[in-house]
């Protein structure tokens, strides 16, 4: 081994403590990094091979009934490679173990054939018999969520009527990958299962011989999706249509892609942040190496060793921390990666599912930890190589400390200890002001990873307990008129019954167009008032059109404009409609009117698309029971259920991202402090000792090191809390705006946790160095040479 | 006697902190073929910045440094380097080994980059500390570090010995035991060799005896019967 490959790694074994933390930053960003991004990859690899594979539609749009011929029309249009026309219907399952009916989507498959559009794909038992009217293929999510097994019979309620169906097979769909029930904002796998019949069957329980009323498209390449679904919707206006949409808007697909999205923003903040502050720690670890190391690099630039073999040296020193930070980040990200993908696979049904770490990936890691490591040492080795040998020889130069006007104001105040901590801050402010950015990056991360809980608890808090105050909702079939709602006082238990009317419109402002609910809103219905981000009841008047802000930067429009609206169930002729008023909301894209401005714009009379009941809570059961066997009532749902379901949903998630990501911080702040500290110590250790000489107590000399970690830590834990509420709002800006605004609100709660876990790291890790600062040798440490 | 190191006419002037030093002013040296020059001066009389300057370490602000008739005074960084990689061997007060090598491996800083070195066992046993190869520094006497780094100097067979207060942090017994190894270094090998040192007596060793002062050669005169270092006393 040569002589120098043999200082370069007793030098490691002397700055351990050095090389370990940083290395531990190093592989807290590669870990970042293999988890999202490898996850992030196997997610979307998975996702288009099962596209394509089960060749997953690219237009959809659902329509009232219309007879099977049109489908030869639709495929005729221009851009239309293929059209597959079929049957979607609803049923509920009554489960023992669940406390309402599961939502079921019925499905129609060709009789005795694959469907051409959206495959199935068979993973137990057997493809229905044509033959039969009640055999069905089982979403096997919903199947492994309550043990349903091929061959077993559940109790279906389709169109009113109790049916046993027999569960043949068990399969998966590009269609369904994520199970979400209607009216959900998040998948529910447990409570929402698909049900694939053959085609005659479901004719026969919808009573839809003949006819259709969905219909999915497979698009010719190059053909403008948008154009093709005007000429859709034009054809299908006749039929009831409801809106054509591309796969963007495709229940599942929306979802997946909402999520792909995070990842692919974490996947990219993240790993920067931490292989930043790695850079940074091996900067202050590397220079100080040098300052201590003049003799020796002049020794070896004598010796003969060129200015490329001693820098070279040095930033062998780099590229071993960062070896070693990326190695154990590469293997700590590929557990982190299959744990993190095994909590998408419980939600996202998709074959072949699972990390995979590619040669790519590994080798992308491995190259961005190096440059991180190259930027953090690159200012140091040049240095060490433009060190003419001469110079290194003599002891540098006393750094020059300067007492400016204000400086002298300060330190005059101050006592001794004081004063040399504030000279040795304004001597290098940037050291302080990187170190303080270290800190305030741990304390950020810390925030983004509480922030999950406290935006839980915003939503339940501010949407689902404050925006919807009734005890049950239920959803009709079809409209009603608003009187036949009162009947429903009269169920036991009962104190308060309301309409909800609401209509799906299509908006139209130039070329911009969106499909969304247009809401009836009247003072007498309190139960679903209008509440603005932060939470302020919006009243709404007579002659007032409200749009969501989000709905009108999408449209292009603001308050004052006219747009052209077009609802989606009876009378179907566009009409304008003037928005009067902007508001700001959680869910974002709305259109709210005063209820009788809504009757007269739509030309009919008092209407109620559902029902919000207030109930006591004896009587919650019996009520909802009640309303499940009406044969007008689609779905009838419990608010507490919607909160359970959504903290347990996002709980475990929320609460394992959260523990990583302090985890993570934690190693910044101990790194960051740490290496100042050390740094610190070794480069004062003999003005310190010439303290402790002076009869300095071991307390005093602490303070004056430890001050100045204490100015760079109380200076970072401020920036850090801005940074996490800007992390935030970076993160945020990757969803979707259009669909849910994730609230900014963070708590105090939050902030006091990042602010503590961070000064409990820092105090932790200057403890550490007080111990080696109480050994320090004072002959020893005055006897040794600069 | 052919001049093997020739300084024509050289000042240096560098800053230090925020103060300008006038280390050198037009000073002429040479070095010959086999000699030992004892280059004497108080601190400060630029005897340190002369020694950098022949070994390729600083150059000049003006004037000329000839190896055998090449012109050092414009090289690169890179011919400096090759310069000090091949044909000098550097002796510092403060011995300046790497502390997280063994004596040995010091050596071997030196042998594992030049042609044809010494063997590093070979050059320990010729400063008489073979049995002390794997000791590190911190194991070993202030002496005992100053012949290491003699023998690491020696290692690559030098052409020149540049040994800057080679005896300045030892003891005069320990001093005495070091001036004899370069004195044997010099008179066995041939390499021709510069001792600065603020030490007179020691010049009484030396074939010519050169005296700096304020950066400049104050005096010059040869010794016709050089004295074994251990006749020395100071």
């Amino acid at each position: 081994m040569k002589a120098l490959t043999r200082k370069l790694l007793r030098d490691i074994g002397i700055m351990r403590g050095a090389v370990f933390t940083i290395s531990l930053v190093v592989a807290a960003g590669i870990a970042a990094f293999v988890t999202m991004r490898g996850t992030f990859v196997s997610l979307v690899d998975t996702r288009d091979r099962y596209y394509s594979q089960q060749r997953f539609a690219d237009v959809f749009c659902e329509l009232e009934r219309a007879p099977l011929s049109i489908g030869d029309r639709i495929e005729a249009l221009p851009g239309v490679a293929r059209a597959y026309t079929r049957i979607i219907g609803s049923a509920r399952i009554p489960l023992k173990n669940l406390p309402e009916p599961a939502q079921a989507r019925v499905v129609s498959i060709p009789d005795d054939e694959w469907p051409p559009l959206n495959g199935v794909q068979l993973l137990a038992g057997r493809m229905p018999s044509s033959e039969r009217d009640d055999e069905a293929l089982l979403s096997e999510q919903f199947a492994g969520k309550h043990q349903v097994r091929p061959g077993d019979v559940l109790r279906v309620i389709v169109e009113g009527r109790e049916r046993n169906l027999r569960m043949v097979g068990m399969a998966m769909s590009p269609e369904y990958v994520l199970a979400v029930p209607n009216g959900a904002s998040a998948p529910s796998p447990e409570r929402f299962a698909v049900l694939w019949m053959p085609r005659r069957a479901v004719e026969a329980a919808f009573d839809m011989r003949g006819s259709f009323n969905s219909v999915a498209l497979d698009v010719a390449p190059h053909t403008p999706t948008l154009q093709l679904a005007r000429k859709l919707d034009a054809l299908l206006e006749r039929y009831g249509g409801l809106g054509a949409y591309d796969r963007e808007r495709q229940l599942s697909n929306y979802f997946l892609t909402q999520e792909l999205g995070q990842l692919a923003t974490l996947a990219t903040i993240a790993p920067i942040i931490f292989l930043g502050v790695a850079a940074f720690l091996l900067n202050v670890v590397l220079s100080r190496l040098i300052e201590l190391d003049r003799p020796q690099i002049a020794t070896l630039k004598a010796l003969g060793y060129s200015n490329r073999e001693v820098g070279l040296h040095y930033l062998q020193l780099t590229l071993i921390i960062t070896l070693i930070g990326a190695v154990l980040g590469l293997a700590a990200g590929s557990w982190l990666g299959g744990q993190m993908t095994a909590i998408y696979v419980a939600f996202y049904r998709m074959p072949g599912l699972a990390f995979r770490m590619d040669l790519e990936l590994a080798t992308t890691a491995l190259l961005v930890s190096l440059a991180a490591g190259l930027v953090g040492s690159f200012i140091s080795v040049r240095r060490v190589m433009l060190l003419p040998p001469a110079e290194a020889m003599r002891p540098a130069a006393p750094p020059s400390y300067r007492q400016g006007f204000l400086g002298r104001l300060i330190t005059q105040q101050l006592g001794s200890a004081a004063r040399m901590v504030a000279r040795e801050i304004s001597r290098r402010p940037m050291r302080t002001v990187m170190s303080a950015l270290g800190i305030a990056a741990a304390t950020g991360i810390i925030i983004v990873g509480q922030h999950f809980a406290d935006a839980m608890d915003y939503i339940v808090d501010h949407y689902i307990q404050a925006q919807q105050r009734e005890t049950i909702a239920a959803e009709f079939v079809n409209p009603v008129p608003a009187d036949t709602v009162r009947a429903l006082a009269a169920l036991p238990g009962v104190r308060d019954v309301q309409y909800h009317s609401i209509v799906q419109v299509r908006v139209r402002a130039g070329h911009r167009e969106r499909v969304v609910p247009l809401v009836a809103h009247s003072p007498r219905h309190s139960l679903r008032p209008i509440l603005d981000i932060d939470g302020r009841e919006v009243r709404i008047e007579r002659g007032q059109v409200l749009v969501t802000d989000m709905l009108a930067k999408v449209l292009g429009v603001t308050p004052g404009d006219t747009v052209l609206v077009e609802p989606l169930q009876g009378e179907r002729t566009p009409r304008p409609l003037r928005l009067t008023h902007s508001v700001s909301e959680l869910v974002a894209l709305w259109i709210h009117m005063p209820e009788e401005d809504f009757q007269g714009w739509l030309g009919v009379g008092p209407m109620a698309t559902g029902a919000l009941l207030f109930v006591d809570a004896d009587q919650i059961d019996a009520v909802q029971a009640e309303l499940i066997d009406m044969p007008q009532v689609a779905a009838a749902t419990r608010k507490s259920l919607i909160v359970d379901e959504f903290r347990r949903q996002q709980g475990s998630t929320i609460h394992t991202f959260a523990m990583v990501l302090t985890l993570f911080a934690i190693t910044i702040a101990v790194s960051v402090v740490y290496n100042n500290a050390r740094v610190a110590l070794s480069m004062r250790s003999r003005e310190l000792a010439s303290l402790r000489v002076l009869g300095f107590t071991r307390g005093e000399i602490s303070a004056v090191l430890i001050g100045e970690l204490a100015v760079q830590v109380l200076l970072g834990i401020p920036i850090g809390l801005q940074f996490g509420v800007l992390l935030i709002h970076v993160m945020m800006s990757a969803n979707d705006p259009e669909s849910f605004r994730f609230p900014m609100d963070i708590s105090d709660r939050t902030f006091a946790f990042a602010a503590l876990v961070t000064t409990l790291a820092a105090v932790g890790s200057a403890l550490l160095v007080r111990r080696k600062l109480d050994k320090l040798d004072l002959v020893e440490v005055l006897k040794t040479r600069e | 006697m052919a001049a093997v190191l020739e300084a024509q006419r050289i000042s240096k002037t560098y800053r230090m902190g925020e103060v300008d030093v006038h280390a050198l002013s037009s000073v002429d040296f040479e070095l010959r073929e086999g000699e030992l020059v004892v280059l004497l001066g108080a601190s400060g009389s630029g005897k340190s910045t002369l020694l950098n300057i022949l070994g390729g370490l600083d150059t000049p602000t003006s004037g000329k440094v000839l190896y055998r008739g090449g012109d050092l005074t414009d090289a690169g960084e890179a011919q400096l380097t090759d310069y000090r990689r091949r044909h000098v061997g550097f002796v510092f007060q403060f011995y300046n080994l790497i502390p997280s090598l063994t004596a040995e491996e010091n050596l071997q800083l030196v042998t594992d980059i030049v042609d044809e070195p010494l063997p590093p066992r070979e050059a320990l046993e010729l400063v008489g500390l073979g049995e002390r190869r794997d000791h590190f520094p911190a194991q070993l006497s202030g002496g005992e570090q100053q012949r290491v780094a003699i023998a690491r100097a020696v290692a690559k067979r030098p052409q020149i010995l540049l040994c800057d207060e080679p005896t300045g942090a030892l003891d005069f017994r320990t001093g005495v035991r070091v001036l004899e190894v370069i004195r044997r270094v010099n008179r066995e090998l041939g390499t021709c060799t510069a001792v600065i040192t603020h030490n007179a007596p020691v010049g009484e060793m030396a074939d010519r005896v050169i005296v700096l002062a304020d950066g400049r050669i104050q005096s010059e005169r040869k010794n016709p019967n050089p004295k074994q270092p251990m006749e020395l006393s100071w």
